[in-house]
């Protein structure tokens, strides 16, 4: 026994494959012929079975993370949903969808909303977008959107608050992890970038596939680089070609001498033809492919910021006085600093030079991904918006005292603590509007391929934000989560639950926060008064998928369910 | 005298008694662990009801990226080989294999030197499986792998002289230290090595360069998926 144990201690390669092909040779009792033969028989069955399979995954889920959590009551944090609602709402600037005006110029931020279909929904939706079917309203959208909002988790943290939203119960998994484990598509599930915090978990301990974007890279291509056909072993490639039946002859003995057919379904082996195919076959011009997805989405976007905030204002956003530093509601967070703009800057000036290559390019790969339906889920990561926006400035937080004219250029940071007031409604329209666009193109395109019926767009972010009485920020709002969802499975108006308190400062730090911006309270979900936690979400979520088991069905009723195509609302959305 | 004898008796007899506790549950442990029937218990032990886990026969057994690069190394380097190609063979290793690492599962070690790449700049990766499953991109970006490497000449070269023998053209004995580089535990050395001769056979008539009839015959049995199971 010692030996046996001393033996496992300082198990080899060899060893451990040694101790394998015993057990191997007790199985095979067949006389060569007569395994041959079999072995024939067995891969005809296996080809029959890659054949039959149908790879296109059932379904097509796309969640964009917003990692930082950027302020969202422009966009889909909806507080007022009906008209009894306005004037409920209590004020803060900071939660704001618009900007008012006096003497010809911007110089406030306040909560407006139009009907749509009998819901208030921000400014912002009126957004016509430049789409590749001519001019199109983000309204259309609506009409498929669910908002999920009033829920939180008690606890404060960007990267333990991100996992949670998708993968609310570790042992279940994360939402793309259990739909990828019943993927037979090429890839399972697909990451825009190699980021651990979306609580990508697989029950079956699949791994995904990681996109690194870096400019000026076709993403498509960088997907694919596996499948490629490589030109410096093609002469290799005739070769075998030349004598593709003896060179198919031995691979029928290895595949069963090797054991890999001893496997139920033989996924191995199916996987094997499916690369071997794949490489083989000339896969599309994907140079042409991606220009002309990437120019698309770079068109969208850039649109979206020339022409500004459209919906909202058509007027100066000009920076009227320089207040200070807590109070600025014209501040706006960068990665390293907070900028104070110079006063008279018009910030539609400050956007003039954008550069939104990086969304462009998720939008591309997104858009490729969900049409040739090579992957069950594509899991888009955002960690900033556009980039390159430009500023004069004259105050740094770090001194908070006044300098000489700087010239700064910054991206859009979504973790938006000192961002002002103004800035906030400001910038995350230009980005909320592009990103929209972005979706309704996207969305487009399924359509008229008859995908969207089975496509989940979902936009996600750790939290939603705790605004400031200053004016001058947003601050963690890991009690009041917003998450929403664009789907084919809902096609009338858009649908919003989850209950949020009247005045947010009542669970907070009072004085320092106040008004309605969404904090959580109770919700009547089948008729029980509940307080909603991210697994609500992820619950809905597999109901609307119709997965085969809904993981989260114990910790959380849906609060939308989908019974025979009709979708039926469990949960209320009420200000209270 | 006596009540300092006492407390020794019950402080010894407790220790006595946690310890035979103790042994009791770590052999039952062993025996649970070594022997897989129930036969083979004590027949004061309650029978065990060995049940094989459907998880067990439908999931293989595959390495993970670090075997998966270890056979390769075994297969195609040496202590012969010189640092050009010792640096090529990672280089493919590096492009196909550890960029592919997530599909490899666990190629993730804060033990190695590597730790930041081979983890994706972060050991707290969350993305790459913890189990090694089979995937399509997996195989594609072993065969690409192998085709790589068996198309450089140098690396071919390494091998061709590692097998050989004093036969310059693949023979049976040359074509069965092949396979058992990539299978070790092979036995059944007529069975694999007479369709591999039938191909050599046929590339000589074909009048192919004899490096070429190499490159095939080491691709042929590279490429099988199968010496990737445990």
């Amino acid at each position: 026994m010692s030996k046996e144990k001393g033996k496992l201690n300082n198990i080899s390669r060899r060893d451990l494959l040694k101790g394998g092909s015993t057990a191997l040779a007790a199985f095979t009792g067949l006389q060569p012929a007569a395994r041959l033969m079999e072995l024939m028989v067995k891969d005809l069955a296996v080809k029959k079975t890659y054949a039959a399979q149908d790879d296109a995954p059932s379904l097509f889920y796309m969640p964009i993370f917003l990692f930082g959590a950027p302020a969202r009551w422009c966009f889909d944090q909806m507080l007022a949903t009906k008209e009894s609602d306005l004037s409920k709402i209590l004020t803060n600037q900071m939660v704001a969808t618009s900007l008012s005006s006096s003497n010809g110029v911007n110089n406030a931020a306040v909560y407006r909303t139009f009907d749509y279909k009998g819901v208030q929904v921000p400014l912002l939706w009126n957004y016509e977008a430049q789409t590749s079917e001519g001019t199109k309203s983000l309204k259309s959208l609506l009409d498929h959107l669910i908002v999920f909002r009033g829920y939180g988790s008690g606890a404060d943290g960007h990267t333990n608050n991100s996992s949670l939203q998708l993968s609310p119960v570790p042992s279940s998994g994360s939402v793309s992890g259990v739909i990828g484990d019943q993927a037979k598509s090429l890839f399972r599930v697909i990451q825009s970038i190699g980021f651990p915090y979306t609580g990508y978990n697989s029950p079956n301990g699949n791994g995904l596939t990681i996109v690194n974007y870096n400019p000026n890279e076709n993403l498509v291509l960088s997907l694919l680089k596996s499948f490629r056909k490589n030109p410096d072993t093609r002469n290799l490639a005739s070769l075998k070609d030349k004598y593709k039946t003896n060179y198919e002859d031995t691979r029928l003995v290895f595949k069963k001498l090797s054991k890999a057919s001893l496997a139920p379904g033989d996924s191995l082996g199916i996987d094997y033809q499916k690369a071997l195919q794949k490489i083989e076959s000339s896969i599309e011009d994907l140079s042409s492919v991606w220009q002309q997805l990437f120019g698309k989405y770079q068109t969208l976007l850039l649109n979206a910021y020339k022409n500004r905030t459209q919906g909202i204002t058509s007027l100066p956003v000009q920076v009227q006085s320089d207040p200070g530093t807590e109070v600025n509601p014209w501040a706006v967070q960068s990665f390293t600093e907070t900028i104070f703009p110079q006063v008279g800057t018009d910030l539609r000036d400050t956007v003039n030079n954008v550069n939104v290559d990086h969304m462009a390019a998720e939008f591309a790969l997104a858009e490729y991904i969900a049409t040739r339906r090579i992957s069950a889920a594509f899991e888009m990561v955002l960690t900033r918006g556009a980039d390159n926006i430009a500023v004069s400035t004259q105050r740094t937080l770090e001194g908070g005292n006044l300098t000489g004219i700087q010239q700064r250029s910054f991206s859009t940071v979504f973790d938006q603590h000192s961002t002002g007031s103004i800035s906030t409604v400001f910038y995350n329209t230009l980005f909320f509007q592009g990103l929209a666009a972005c979706v309704l193109e996207l969305v487009q395109v399924l359509k008229s391929q008859n995908l969207f019926s089975s496509s989940y767009i979902q936009f996600v972010s750790e939290f939603g934000r705790t605004p400031r009485n200053t004016q001058g920020g947003s601050d963690h709002g890991f009690d009041n989560m917003i998450s929403s969802l664009i789907t084919g499975v809902h096609n009338s108006k858009p649908i919003i639950v989850g209950n949020i308190l009247r005045d947010g400062s009542g669970g907070i730090i009072n004085g320092t926060y106040s008004g309605t911006f969404g904090y959580k309270s109770s919700t009547n979900v089948n008729g029980k008064n509940l307080m909603l936690g991210p697994a609500s979400v992820t619950s809905t979520l597999a109901n609307l998928m119709k997965l085969p088991s809904n993981p989260w069905k114990n910790v959380a009723d849906p609060l939308v369910e989908l019974n025979s195509g009709q979708l039926n609302i469990k949960a209320s959305g009420e200000i209270v | 005298m006596i009540n300092v004898s006492k407390f020794f008796l019950m402080r010894a007899s407790l220790i006595l008694s946690v310890f035979l506790f103790i042994t009791l549950f770590q052999n039952c442990g062993q025996f649970t662990a070594i022997n897989s029937s129930s036969e083979q218990l004590s027949p004061n032990h309650p029978p065990i009801e060995v049940k094989v886990s459907s998880v067990t026969r439908d999931r293989m057994l595959l390495g993970d990226g670090f075997f998966v690069m270890s056979v390769f190394r075994d297969v195609f380097l040496d202590e012969t080989s010189n640092n050009d190609i010792i640096n090529f063979v990672e280089y493919v290793l590096r492009e196909e294999i550890l960029s592919a690492q997530t599909e490899f599962g666990r190629a993730c070690s804060v033990f190695n030197d590597g730790a930041a790449q081979n983890c994706n700049y972060n050991i707290f990766n969350q993305s790459i499986a913890m189990k090694s499953s089979s995937s399509s991109l997996r195989e594609a970006a072993r065969l690409q792998t192998c085709q790589r490497l068996v198309n450089n000449d140098y690396v071919l070269g390494g091998l061709i002289n590692k097998v050989k023998g004093s036969s310059e053209v693949p023979n049976s004995t040359s074509i069965a230290k092949i396979v058992q580089l990539f299978f070790p535990a092979l036995e059944s050395k007529d069975e694999y090595v007479q369709p591999l001769l039938k191909l050599e056979a046929s590339m000589a008539k074909g009048s192919e360069a004899v490096i070429d009839r190499w490159r095939i015959m080491v691709l042929s049995v590279c490429e099988e998926p199968g010496w990737q199971l445990l």
